[in-house]
């Protein structure tokens, strides 16, 4: 969508939305405007398009108080002030994050292959550097199936899930089952990736888990702050795909998948979100932005609400002890499948974003406990 | 510093100076105002050279650097010369000692093993006990740690606060350190230990090759290996080889003032092919010359020729620091320090910003394969 015409949908959303909640709630679009203007200049910086999509507008769900935790901030603006920038790699850099997660003794996939054109190496598997090593390895000597992502890439941008080579067709299947050629697949996702290509091997989930997502993988954010007297769990939230998505990633609602947070003491889900696009909501509302809530997932009807993580306290503890070793990271988000016997951890993020830890209806990122932490370490 | 003192140091300075250029005229034939010129064309070169750098590296001296080879010869530092090449946001992949092990770990890459951790905010390293108070440390020393054992601080520098333990005296409560000194188990603690608000990693003592520990004793030194990685190529641009001499328990030469020595390396085929001796902390009565280091062929103590020998395992040497540089595609600068042990080549140290470990009368650091690395790869603006 053009720049122009995405403005005039917001625009067009927000105020269908004022008109809603004032049919809806009472609340006049005097008085809303004038709450937006004042959550605008406070604190959290909050758009209008924000106000609705959090639902920061209905006066139960957001007493006064409650209303300014809500923020509208980057991922930068809490990442920049409160992580040293020269441990920035680490999460950025997926194998570098690999590498530390390895000699740390934490639990990630294992890395079959890299490909790098600048011979980029990872231990001892194999590395590939051209076009002709990245196909033969795929025709040859790759174990099937695989997950592959780019080393530097973020939003599950280029990923690749691929189930097995038709070698007498030369070609790779999806598991979504599409087909591919070899050369169009390192074509396509491989030699673009200018920072490098990684091929690991794909995430086995809990069987319970397993069971709720029809077998897509899902990943739980953990937002974890670091401070002096150690880490601490301070949001916890499930991801969950749908359809034939290949990962999880919420990007701000726009690919449909479920969001769901969780209760950080005993790993029990509460409120789930389907995501649904500026495009696909049914009035075009952007205070639709982040979808409806839902207890069930959409393809496979499993109730998700209200039941209980597997392997909750290991996964909890495995990723704070990871935590404790990165003192340079104050504000760390890690994202981590739920495995048979604990925590597969995924990624490291230094600017993981805040929108998903802030479902409507379950507070704010802002809140007494962050607030002490911002003021200790983010001034 | 009061007015005063700085007056009468300006003074000596200058009259140290004076003393130098008269001492390098009559030495070598070269009039003071030929020395002028040249300190003023390596000033405003793009080495930009200082003074006492002319006399330190002894650049006067015509046979040592011949034409174009004093314009190679640099006042820049390390941190220079990283942030032009660099990605600052791989800086602490490098400079935290637990973060670049981890990561030699996770890459199969040989490095000491650790031992224990001593954090007071409890950080953590994989399976390795983490040490939080002094009590703790202190009953760890006694009861669990494996002796000997090398430490030193997560984000020290240069050998600040290192410390080798050879073993435990349990009757007595005190540890032996490697040059000697007894130190009861508590007093260690406070002096070593608890200070380091980084923390405090204890790792293995590494044992010295035998070829090693026949020309210097039972010391470990270390080689500092500057690789230039980028474009698919892991350049082995500079090899020195440092060597601790005397009660020093770390080879870091420290612009000389350590005393150690420090040899420079041909990366070809290892070959020894200078080797000088920093003055230590003596005042020098010359103005900056001798302060880099004075040459010397065999070992002060055993005695052993040193300079023209070749330095054992180099080829695996040099393959392990090019492999290990794959591996660090944001840091294009990297210096490795390599112990040469028994077990072979074992990754010390990563350094993203380390001294350039000029020598005299050695190839300057701005030759024309840096130039062309420079114009080639710099991030930033040369």
């Amino acid at each position: 969508m053009n720049p122009v015409r995405r403005q005039w949908v917001v625009k067009r959303a927000i105020l269908s939305s004022a008109l809603e909640v004032r049919a809806r709630t009472g609340k006049s679009v005097l008085s809303q405007l004038n709450e937006m203007v004042r959550l605008r200049l406070g604190r959290g910086k909050l758009r209008a398009v924000d106000y609705y999509v959090y639902g920061v507008y209905d006066d139960r769900r957001f007493p006064a108080r409650a209303k300014s935790e809500v923020l509208s901030w980057s991922p930068g603006d809490i990442a920049d002030r409160l992580n040293d920038p020269e441990w920035r790699a680490i999460c950025d850099d997926k194998l570098v994050c690999y590498g530390v997660l390895k000699g740390l003794g934490l639990p990630f996939p294992p890395i079959y292959a890299v490909f790098d054109p600048a011979r980029r190496t990872f231990g001892d598997v194999p590395a590939l550097s051209t076009f002709a090593e990245a196909a033969s390895h795929l025709r040859t000597r790759m174990s099937y199936p695989f997950f592959a992502k780019t080393i530097a890439g973020g939003y599950g941008r280029g990923a690749s899930s691929v189930a097995r080579l038709d070698a007498e067709r030369d070609c790779l299947v999806f598991t979504t089952g599409e087909e591919i050629a070899v050369d169009e697949y390192v074509r396509e996702y491989v030699a673009p990736a200018r920072e490098g290509y990684l091929f690991q091997e794909p995430v086995k989930q809990h069987s319970f888990v397993d069971r709720i997502s029809g077998g897509r993988v899902g990943t739980l954010r953990l937002v974890i702050l670091r401070g002096d007297e150690g880490p601490r769990l301070f949001r916890a939230i499930w991801r969950v795909p749908v359809g034939r998505n290949i990962t999880d990633n919420f990007l701000h609602g726009t690919q449909g998948n479920l969001v769901a947070h969780v209760d950080r003491e005993t790993g029990r889900v509460g409120k789930v979100i389907q995501a649904i696009s500026y495009e696909e909501g049914a009035d075009g509302s952007g205070g639709r932005r982040l979808g409806a809530e839902v207890d069930v997932h959409p393809d496979t009807g499993e109730r998700i609400q209200g039941i209980t993580l597997p392997n909750w306290d290991s996964i909890v503890a495995t990723c704070l002890n990871g935590a404790a070793a990165l003192p340079g990271l104050r504000y760390q988000s890690w994202d981590t499948a739920i495995g048979p016997d604990g925590p597969v951890i995924l990624e490291l993020n230094y600017r993981g974003g805040i929108d998903i830890t802030q479902i409507p209806g379950t507070g704010g990122f802002f809140d007494s406990e962050f607030r002490d932490f911002w003021e200790r370490y983010g001034t | 510093m009061s007015a005063t003192a700085s007056l009468k140091r300006f003074v000596a300075g200058k009259v140290a100076l004076a003393r130098t250029m008269r001492e390098v005229r009559r030495s070598t034939g070269k009039g003071v105002l030929p020395q002028v010129r040249e300190i003023a064309r390596l000033r405003f070169g793009a080495g930009r050279l200082r003074v006492s750098d002319y006399y330190a590296y002894e650049l006067f001296d015509d046979t040592l650097y011949p034409g174009h080879a004093k314009a190679e010869v640099v006042g820049w530092n390390g941190a220079g010369i990283s942030g032009k090449l660099n990605d600052s946001h791989w800086r602490a992949v490098a400079a935290d000692k637990f973060i670049c092990y981890a990561l030699l770990k996770g890459l199969v890459l040989p490095h000491p093993a650790t031992y224990a951790l001593y954090h007071g905010n409890g950080r953590t390293f994989g399976t390795a006990p983490t040490l939080t108070t002094p009590e703790g440390a202190a009953a760890f020393l006694r009861e669990r740690m494996p002796y000997p054992f090398f430490a030193k601080p997560v984000d020290g520098q240069h050998g600040t606060g290192a410390s080798a333990v050879a073993g435990l005296d349990r009757n007595r409560d005190v540890l032996t350190t490697v040059p000697g000194e007894e130190i009861p188990v508590e007093d260690y603690v406070a002096r070593f230990v608890v200070p380091e608000r980084s923390g405090y990693l204890f790792q293995e003592m590494l044992r010295p090759h035998a070829e090693i520990q026949r020309m210097c004793g039972n010391k470990v030194s270390t080689v500092r290996v500057i690789v230039l990685n980028a474009g698919g190529e892991r350049q082995v641009f500079r090899a020195l080889w440092r060597i601790p001499v005397g009660n020093n328990i770390t080879d870091n030469f420290l612009h000389g003032t350590s005393g150690n020595l420090m040899a420079y390396v041909d990366p070809a085929n290892g070959l020894v092919r200078r080797v000088i001796r920093g003055p230590g902390t003596d005042t020098m009565r010359l103005y900056g010359h001798g302060r880099r280091g004075r040459r010397l062929e065999f070992h002060p103590e055993t005695g052993e020729r040193l300079e023209g020998i070749s330095l054992p395992a180099w080829q695996e040497t040099v393959s392990l620091c090019q492999r290990a540089a794959a591996a660090f595609p944001g840091l294009r600068y990297q210096s490795w320090d390599v112990a040469m042990c028994e077990r072979g080549p074992v990754l010390v140290e990563l350094n993203s910003s380390g001294d350039l470990m000029q020598m005299p009368g050695c190839p300057g650091f701005y030759d024309s394969q840096f130039q062309q690395f420079v114009s080639a790869h710099a991030r930033n603006t040369w």
